[in-house]
Formats: structure tokens, C-alpha cells, sequence
């Protein structure tokens, strides 16, 4: 692994809601131009550190920054604007919105001063990436099923082209099928040098085509990993297969990765 | 018969632009807006002053009053709504009750409870085929269709129509997506602002100006929204349309003192067939 710059940096974040933190003292680093997942149990406070990273919410010490650049102080807006893209997991799209017009909104905002030109270049990269959405551009985005709903999500992030995509479980609820292609588009975002941060359940997938795994249990980072080797990590293992004697068990590669997969 | 289908029209028209103005502020903010029948008085009031003080023929004193109202509206909303907004629904809606009864006191404070009329000439009705069709109505007629086409092409077709519906379908999302909330929701107020100012001018060139004559048609203006599917700008039009329509015809069998109870009427039977309105299902909320 060679070293290079984090393209996003987290110091010693706490954050959750009401008096309480639910991540403490969280600080990690994505580096640049890398995906990095985030993986974690259920309740390990996953989709709140995604949270506090798009702006939604505050984070109550600590600092987050994109580039060397401290955004923390910035709003949701502002943040979009420095370059940081998300995907949530759930309520993605503007349902009574179309297709095309969730497009419009995911560009125009953010690059307020391109013409129409770029727009529709832009447009039409997203669409070749996920070419389900190119005959449905005047639809209602609340008439598609979950897997293209998320394809669209995705498009609406990229299209102002951002250089950090967050991803908030890309296949959650999703087909086979639509998994693969998923997280195949997200390695292709990649490589056109946008660097990911994603939080995935469905580890041996997200593992195909993660650099780096960050571990985050019970709000507290657990250490960082290379995505080769973070599977076979005992520690790991213990975690998410309910230790080595569950996996003598449950022999079988098929049954394994289903555990992994529910994680 | 006739008669009272075409004034039904007019009068639908009428309760149509702040109806929308209704729903545009449901949609962003979630509360109903209560004080939309003050906001209508005032317009009134703000277009006699330019009209009469200041000797402005209506065609300028109408918009006059709707830029003044709207700058009224976005510092209502700066200066109330936005300190509480993390308020619930229900004191959103009480804190509008109190700016109603403080902009009705304002104008009573300078003005007074007397009847006023707006110095407008006189002119003949129109008449065609035994209908009979005012001046007045013809101007409202026009106006509001001419309000409701600038709507619908600002919600459809321009980048601060998006930002309102992206906001009122999903406010975090839209955040994420770079839409500056405040800055949207203080368009809105001021689309409500002149869309109501123009209302007010209208119902005091058909009749008169008091303190009360918004407060007349909350009723008719609540019920539109809601029959239409609060939240739903175009279910409004045709909740307006169906209220003015009933309530001029139901002139015919029982006195007009009703009206506003057979608008109540039309709005519990439409919510007990269609609890989300008219064009409440439209909109997908899963």
C-alpha cells in the first residue's frame, strides 16, 4: 500500500442525538482516490458517523475534513458544494419527483454556473452507467423498484461530479443481480478517480471491490484493514461469525457468506 | 342557473390563488397557515393605501400591495416561523394564529373597523346571451388565471419550482442535493405573500375593505386546500373550483349566510370519502 493523501479525514468525532453520543472519539482516514469500507454490526453507529459526514447532523466535538480542508462548521449545502456526494440508504430519490428531474436537481445546484451543455453531458455519463433509467427520464421516481430507486440515487450523486461519493449501503434490499451491478458501478466511479466511502453489510461483495475496511463497534473504531485480509482476521471473524466454533458448525462456503451477508 | 354557475367560477378563481399560497407553505413547512386570512386583509388594506393616499391607479396599487405583502411575509417568517422551527406542527400553527391577530390589530390600530372601497370607475357589466359578467370578475378572472399559469410554469420548469418540490417531497435530500433551505423557504413566503396580496385586491375591488374580509374567506381557502390534498398546488385549483362552484349555487335553495357552512359541508363529505383529498394519492409517500 503505497501512502497518500486522505481525501477525507475524521478527528476524534463524537456524535449522536440528545445528550448522548452514539460514536465516540472516531477518527479514520480515507485515502485518496480508494474505496474505504466502513463495516460494523448492527447498532455500532454506522449511519449516524455517515450522518455526521454529509452535515445532517452535528457532530458535538471534533473535526471532519475534505482535502486538508476543515469542513465542520459547513452545512449540508456548503458540503455538497466542497465536492462530497451521498447516497442515503433510504429515501434516496424524490419520489413525486421524475427521473429526469431528480437528475436536474442532483447537477443544478451545486454547479450553478454550467450551461445546459455540461448538464447534459453529465447526464448522459450517468446513464450509461446505469442504462435501466434512460427510457423512464419522465417517470415518476416513486414508480421505481428499490434497486433502480438506489441506480438513480447513485446518478443524482455523480452527476455534479463530485471527488468523495459516501455511500449508505449501496445493496441494501437489493436482488443478486442488482448487487453486482452496484457495486460494480462503484468500482468504476473509482476508477475514474473518485474516491468512496461506503458503509456495507454485504461484506464478501463489498470486499470484491473495497480498498481499505475501517471496523466500527459500539460507536468506537476498532481498527483499519486491508480489504484482502479482513475477512480471515480472527478478531474479525469473531465478530461477524459468531467466533470458530460457529464456523465448524456451519461448515460450507455458501452458509458462511450468507452470515457474513447478514451481518 | 347559469348565472350562478359562471360567479361560482369567478369566485373559485378567487379563492384559488391563496389556496395555492396555502398549500405552497404546507408542502415546505408543514404547518397550515393560519394566518392566510389576515395576509389576504392586509393585501387589501396595502393596495387601498397605494390606491387611495397615494393615488395609484389599481393597476399599479395591486402590484404594489403583493411586493409589499411578500416583503412582509419573508420578515414574518425570519422573524417568527424560523426562530421556532424545530417546533412541531401544532405551534407552528398557533404562532401563525398570533401573527394573524397582530397584523388584523395593526391595520384596525390605523384604520380602524370602518368600511372602505377602493376609488375604481364604475363601469357597465358585460352581458352576452342573459349572463352577466362585472368588470370586477372579468379582472379576477384574468388575474388569476394569469397567477396560476406563472405557478405552474415556476413549479415545473424553473430551478427554484425544483428546490420547492424537492423540498416538500424530502427536506434532508434536498439539503444533501445543495438546495439552501432558507433561502427556498423565503421565496415561498413571498410567492404566498403576493399570491394572497393579489386575493385581497381582488375580493375588495369586487366589494369592500375591512378588517375582516380575509378572516370571511378562511373557511372557503382551508377547505379548497385540504379538498384538494394539502400540500398539492394543482389539487388546490380544483379544491377552489368546487368550493366557489358549490357555494354560489347552493345561493339558489338556502341563504348565502351559509356559504361557509356549505363549504364545511363539501369538505367533511370529500374527507370522508378521500381522508388525503382529491389529489392526495397522488403523491407517493412510501
Amino acid at each position: 500500500m503505497t501512502v497518500s493523501a486522505a481525501a477525507l479525514e475524521v478527528r476524534d468525532v463524537y456524535a449522536g442525538y440528545g445528550a448522548s453520543d452514539i460514536i465516540a472519539s472516531v477518527t479514520l482516514q480515507a485515502a485518496q482516490g480508494r474505496i474505504t469500507t466502513i463495516a460494523g454490526p448492527n447498532g455500532a453507529g454506522k449511519s449516524t458517523l455517515m450522518k455526521t459526514l454529509v452535515g445532517l447532523l452535528r457532530p458535538r466535538l471534533g473535526q471532519i475534513l475534505i482535502g486538508g480542508r476543515d469542513i465542520t462548521p459547513l452545512s449540508p449545502p456548503q458540503r455538497a458544494l466542497a465536492g462530497l456526494g451521498y447516497v442515503p440508504q433510504e429515501r434516496n430519490v424524490f419520489k413525486n419527483l421524475t427521473i429526469g428531474e431528480n437528475l436536474r436537481i442532483g447537477f443544478e445546484f451545486i454547479r450553478r454556473k454550467s450551461p445546459e451543455k455540461e448538464f447534459n453531458a453529465a447526464r448522459d455519463r450517468v446513464l450509461d452507467l446505469f442504462p435501466d433509467l434512460t427510457a423512464r427520464l419522465g417517470e415518476l421516481a416513486g414508480t421505481l423498484s428499490g434497486g433502480q430507486r438506489q441506480m438513480l440515487a447513485m446518478g443524482c450523486a455523480l452527476i455534479p461530479g463530485p471527488t468523495t461519493l459516501l455511500l449508505d449501503e449501496p445493496s441494501a434490499g437489493l436482488s443478486p443481480r442488482y448487487v453486482t451491478t452496484m457495486l460494480d458501478a462503484v468500482a468504476a466511479v473509482n476508477r475514474a478517480g473518485v474516491t468512496v466511502i461506503m458503509i456495507e453489510q454485504n461484506l464478501i461483495e463489498a470486499m470484491r471491490v473495497s480498498h481499505d475496511v475501517v471496523l466500527l463497534v459500539a460507536g468506537g473504531i476498532r481498527g483499519k484493514w486491508g480489504a484482502d485480509v479482513f475477512l480471515s482476521d480472527p478478531e474479525v471473524r469473531s465478530l461477524f461469525l459468531g467466533g470458530a466454533k460457529a464456523k465448524s458448525e456451519n461448515s460450507g462456503q455458501e452458509r458462511r457468506s450468507d452470515d457474513a451477508s447478514a451481518a | 342557473m347559469m348565472q350562478a354557475l359562471l360567479n361560482g367560477l369567478v369566485s373559485g378563481l378567487l379563492i384559488a390563488l391563496p389556496a395555492i399560497a396555502l398549500s405552497l407553505t404546507y408542502g415546505i413547512l408543514n404547518f397550515a397557515n393560519f394566518s392566510i386570512g389576515a395576509m389576504i386583509t392586509t393585501g387589501a388594506y396595502l393596495a387601498y393605501i397605494a390606491n387611495t393616499s397615494f393615488g395609484a391607479p389599481i393597476v399599479l396599487a395591486a402590484p404594489i400591495a403583493a411586493i409589499v405583502l411578500a416583503l412582509i411575509a419573508i420578515a414574518i417568517q425570519r422573524g417568527v416561523y424560523r426562530q421556532i422551527r424545530n417546533a412541531d406542527h401544532v405551534t407552528l400553527l398557533v404562532a401563525s394564529m398570533g401573527v394573524a391577530f397582530v397584523l388584523e390589530n395593526v391595520l384596525r390600530f390605523f384604520y380602524g373597523a370602518d368600511v372602505r372601497t377602493l376609488d375604481v370607475p364604475v363601469a357597465r357589466p358585460l352581458i352576452w346571451h342573459g349572463l352577466r359578467l362585472n368588470h370586477e370578475q372579468l379582472q379576477i378572472a384574468v388575474a388569476s388565471l394569469s397567477a396560476m399559469a406563472a405557478i405552474a410554469f415556476l413549479l415545473k420548469r424553473t430551478r427554484l419550482g425544483r428546490a420547492m418540490r424537492a423540498i416538500s417531497d424530502d427536506p434532508d435530500l434536498a439539503e444533501v442535493r445543495g438546495i439552501e433551505r432558507a433561502r427556498t423557504v423565503d421565496w415561498t413566503w413571498a410567492i404566498s405573500g403576493v399570491l394572497t396580496a393579489l386575493a385581497g385586491v381582488m375580493i375588495a375591488l369586487d366589494g369592500i375593505v375591512d378588517p375582516l374580509i380575509g378572516m370571511n374567506y378562511l373557511v372557503s381557502v382551508f377547505a379548497a386546500a385540504v379538498i384538494g390534498g394539502l400540500g398539492n398546488p394543482f389539487g388546490a385549483v380544483v379544491g377552489a373550483l368546487i368550493i366557489g362552484l358549490v357555494e354560489e349555487t347552493s345561493a339558489l335553495a338556502v341563504s348565502t349566510t351559509y356559504r361557509q357552512g356549505i363549504s364545511f359541508v363539501v369538505l367533511v363529505l370529500v374527507l370522508l370519502m378521500r381522508p388525503q383529498g382529491l389529489f392526495g394519492a397522488v403523491r407517493i409517500r412510501r
